[in-house]
């Protein structure tokens, strides 16, 4: 304590890094390495066009090894859902581990890698578990027995400045995140929802997604639209989960999924099917998916033609002629499902009847 | 160690085309002029493998070996091989194959070829990924003596199980399992009797480390012994064709005698998935067999059937991945080292899989309900950084990777895993292999082509097309190892094998699973630490098949118990002890049960005993 006392003068003296400007959005009570409770108050900073664009805090808080303390002086920003973004340290003050050494550039990078790791094992281990070889659970990510606690301890912080690392973890996804997603949605608004949707940023997408309702769906599909194509492929998976029922009844729904279809990768192709298969489909629609047979695995080639069955009555000789097609197909099993599709509408859809004799009779000379 | 023909040839062309002509005689041929004609062509008899693969891991559920075009994304070197037309004309061409990929269309194309000439149809794309039979057109087939061949297209895995070539315009050939599994033993003559392959006082079956020192352990106590393995190496998970380190230690036992065996093939620690495969040492530990005149050695062959004679096991019959020869392995004493505890199931052993609930065993580490949980499937793979850039292509047919998800590894460590019960892993072994391809190449690509050049340099050196399995069925012998035996250090009067390895139970990651639930391919685990402990020998045995024992990770024990046991230096110790235990059985005309009961204290003096130090 005394050694920090001593110290905490000559903070004023240190230089910072500019400081932006925002508006305190909250403050977050934390206990420091000494036992003291600090204030840490978190601003929200916006961009030149007055959106919210990061959490930001200033921390100055002491790191202990045997009553010996220093200053750890730092500024820490999130996104506005709590994920953390950067921190940024004073000019002339790095970091150093315990000899004093200062951090290289592989440290800077390992503990960039640590801090963005939510799941770390920091978050479970009290900092005196971290020098404890004793402990049982040792670790997720190594598969090893001797001197597994150890190697996961080297995974999990920078060597030679673990106190410094447990620290920093602990500010970064302690509190702080915690209470942002709840700030930000205090927040919330068209243009925020906006925003989100028109970011790079896939979190954003995600939360975007998260609290549309049908209504908006359907008036920011533009946008939704552009992530399907644009954003990360688990981001279209998620925009087309959420693609809301009353909207893949509507032809342009329908329209803007069986698009997608083509473009997509096999588990978007299973999720859009997985919507498209609940509804009556459009002639249109039924049409346009037939188009594709010939591109489908014999699993999707089942369900779309288990589609055309159950809207038999909205059936056209577009839609009818590549499923006829499908009867000369090399690949047995398909030439199979149509003529399990077709027979069971040759009834009402006289014209297939022919199709079928000629089916037969080559199949028969065989 | 003797070696019996033909199954020494490893590695090695094999001498015999072994096509099987079939004259089919139907009343019912109405467009035949005459009887027609049927060349039925297993594939992985072809004489000249080229770049294909000879693949067993699904023999039990397909009841065949199949080739691979295992070419990392660059097409394989042709398969030939010269057949005997009965007759010159024109034949239908069927071929047995799959799209191991269809997501929604594979990657896994090729053609067939006759005298240089490529058949038009491109095969290996189907859409469809059960194994069937593809019609292939007409040839006209214009000399009898006629070279076939397997083109690869692009090196990702296209696979041919069989060929048919038939006059008869008529005939389909069977996909219906069981009249499949007729036709093909109609065609390759299977219903006949095996050839004898001797008679021995301990068969093993399964030649990784387990059935290795096994083997090795009793043809030094003066047993004749069979080692019977269905690759062309011994090593199983460590050899080179799964890389896998060896794990466990052996210098804590509490019979410092045991891991002997398991010392001398150790080929020094080159990690998992090293790129170099030959420092798992597949060339030590053929040697050390080989210097064993007591072994007879059958690699290359899989044991798929046994024959029981007043509820004991009499005879287990192996057929030649390759040549579809039969043997027939006569013995008093069987060892189950296959991992998947193949002939302990054949026999009618007792066993388990999956996860007991905590309520049958008692154990706080088991889940509340049983289920069908397994510890998955490894396929290893590693990349090399070269002087000059490469390319690799897209891969729409793989798992799909993003900035927002891919694994930035330039190779694989025991982390690619997939199983954990979303797949069987016997029933569903290729599934599981082809699921790991997809993750590997799906992320190699992704790598290679959206990583801003970290990775322009890097090659893939090797993927493991075998598969690195880690848990099947448990046989149930006289004692079930628990997580209490282990973690109370219970030192039972036959405890044997000293085991050190935490309990070591894998789980999907958990971001992994967010990403692709109930696709997992990338594990997690907890280590519970454990003080070194012994593994009775009552687990070593069936508690049920009277002259049955096993070693390895199908040993008796609970599945969290499996955690700790089944790492290979430990399998390696169990397969000395029964190798041990084998010899004393002989001595006293006993059965494995007998030597507890009655000859314990022998076994014990026996793995007590000074040993002369063996030179490395």
């Amino acid at each position: 304590m005394k050694y920090v006392l001593f110290f905490l003068p000559l903070i004023a003296l240190l230089n910072h890094p500019e400081i932006p400007s925002g508006e305190k959005a909250f403050a977050v009570h934390i206990e420091d390495a000494v036992g003291d409770s600090v204030q840490i108050d978190v601003q929200l900073t916006y961009n030149e066009r007055q959106q919210p664009e990061y959490y930001f805090c200033h921390v100055e808080t002491p790191v202990c090894k045997e009553g010996l303390c220093h200053i750890l002086v730092v500024d820490l920003y999130w996104d506005l859902l709590g994920n953390f973004h950067k921190y940024e340290l004073p000019k002339n003050r790095p970091l150093t581990k315990f000899d004093h050494e200062e951090f290289t550039e592989a440290d800077y990078e390992k503990l960039d890698n640590i801090l963005a790791d939510k799941r770390s094992l920091l978050g479970e281990y009290a900092l005196e578990d971290l020098v404890d070889e004793s402990t049982e659970m040792v670790s997720q990510e190594v598969d090893a027995v001797t001197g597994a606690t150890m190697k996961a301890v080297e995974n999990t912080v920078v060597s030679g400045a673990v106190y410094s690392t447990h620290a920093l973890w602990h500010l970064v996804n302690g509190k702080i995140p915690q209470r942002i997603p709840t700030h930000t949605d205090s927040l919330w608004s068209d243009n925020m929802l906006r925003q989100f949707l028109a970011s790079d940023h896939y979190p954003y997408h995600y939360h975007a997604l998260d609290l549309l309702s049908t209504e908006k769906f359907a008036q920011h599909l533009p946008a939704i639209v552009r992530l399907m194509n644009e954003s990360s492929v688990f981001v279209s998976r998620y925009a087309i989960k959420k693609f809301p029922e009353a909207l893949s009844q509507d032809s342009v729904g329908q329209a803007t999924l069986i698009q997608q279809f083509s473009s997509s990768d096999f588990r978007t192709q299973e999720i859009i099917l997985n919507k498209l298969k609940i509804v009556p489909l459009h002639k249109s629609s039924l049409a346009q998916l037939m188009g594709q047979l010939d591109q489908l695995s014999e699993q999707q080639l089942e369900q779309v033609l288990a589609m055309l069955l159950a809207n038999s009555d909205n059936l056209t000789d577009a839609t009818l002629s590549p499923v006829v097609s499908l009867l000369d197909h090399a690949n047995p099993a398909y030439a199979k499902l149509a003529l399990q599709t077709l027979q069971p509408l040759a009834q009402q859809y006289q014209q297939l009847n022919s199709a079928l004799q000629n089916y037969e009779t080559t199949t028969s000379n065989r | 160690m003797k070696l019996l023909p033909p199954t020494v040839n490893v590695g090695h062309a094999y001498s015999i085309a072994y096509t099987i002509l079939l004259v089919l005689v139907s009343a019912t041929c109405v467009f035949s002029q005459s009887q027609p004609s049927l060349l039925f062509v297993e594939t992985e008899s072809f004489t000249e493998k080229g770049g294909w693969k000879i693949d067993q891991q699904s023999f039990d559920v397909m009841g065949s070996s199949y080739l691979l075009a295992h070419g990392m994304g660059r097409p394989v070197a042709d398969a030939t091989t010269t057949v005997q037309f009965p007759e010159t004309g024109a034949y239908h061409v069927w071929v047995r194959t799959k799209d191991w990929a269809p997501f929604p269309k594979g990657p896994g194309t090729f053609h067939v070829v006759l005298n240089n000439q490529e058949l038009p149809t491109e095969f290996g794309a189907s859409g469809s990924d059960e194994w069937r039979w593809y019609y292939g057109g007409e040839v006209a087939v214009e000399q009898t003596n006629t070279q076939l061949a397997l083109r690869d297209l692009t090196g990702f895995n296209g696979r041919c199980d069989a060929l048919l070539f038939t006059t008869d315009n008529s005939f389909t050939p069977p996909n219906e399992p069981q009249q499949l599994m007729g036709f093909r033993q109609a065609q390759l003559g299977l219903t006949e009797e095996p050839t004898d392959a001797g008679s021995y006082d301990l068969v093993v079956t399964g030649g990784g480390m387990a059935g290795t020192c096994a083997a090795i352990s009793g043809a030094r106590q003066g047993l004749k012994v069979a080692l019977i393995q269905n690759r062309p190496v011994l090593g199983g998970n460590n050899s080179s064709e799964v890389r896998v380190h060896l794990m466990g230690d052996i210098d804590k036992n509490y019979y410092p005698k045991l891991g002997r065996i398991v010392d001398e093939l150790d080929n020094g620690d080159p990690g998992n998935g090293n790129p170099d495969g030959d420092q798992y040492g597949d060339e030590r530990k053929l040697a050390v067999v080989e210097a064993e005149e007591n072994i007879s050695l059958f690699l290359n062959t899989h044991v798929d059937q046994v024959e029981m004679k007043d509820g004991k096991i009499s005879a287990v019959i192996g057929r030649n991945i390759a040549t579809n020869q039969e043997y027939r392995f006569s013995g008093e004493l069987f060892a189950d080292c296959t991992g998947d505890g193949t002939v302990g199931f054949l026999a009618g052993a007792d066993y388990r899989a999956g996860r007991e609930s905590r309520e049958e065993t008692g154990e706080p580490l088991a889940p509340e309900e049983a289920d069908n949980f397994t510890l998955g499937t490894s396929n290893l793979w590693a990349s090399v950084e070269k002087d000059t850039p490469s390319t690799f292509p897209e891969t729409p047919w793989a798992i799909q990777f993003s900035d927002e998800y891919h694994i930035d590894q330039h190779k694989a460590d025991w982390q690619w895993e997939t199983g954990f019960g979303n797949f069987n892993t016997i029933t569903e072994a290729e599934q599981i292999r082809d699921h790991n391809l997809r993750a590997i190449y799906g992320n190699w690509s992704y790598l290679k082509n959206h990583k801003d050049g970290k990775y322009d340099n890097h090659e893939l050196a090797w993927v493991a097309y075998i598969g690195g399995k880690r848990e099947s069925r448990r046989l149930l012998g006289d004692h079930i190892l628990t997580q209490m035996d282990i973690q109370d250090g219970e030192m039972y009067p036959d405890g044997l094998v000293t085991a050190t390895w935490t309990i070591d139970l894998h789980f999907p990651q958990p971001e992994n699973s967010k990403y692709f639930p109930g696709e997992e391919f990338f594990a997690a685990t907890k280590h519970i630490r454990v003080q070194p402990y012994t593994i009775p020998y009552r687990c070593l045995y069936s508690r049920n098949v009277p002259n049955l024992f096993m070693a390895g990770r199908d040993i008796s024990t609970t599945h969290v118990a499996f955690g700790s046991t089944r790492v290979m230096r430990t399998c390696g110790m169990m397969g000395e002890a029964v190798g041990y235990a084998a010899s004393v059985c002989r001595k006293y005309d006993a059965q494995p049960r007998e030597v507890y009961e009655q000859h314990l204290d022998e076994l014990v003096d026996l793995v007590s005993e000074d040993m002369i130090e063996v030179q490395k």
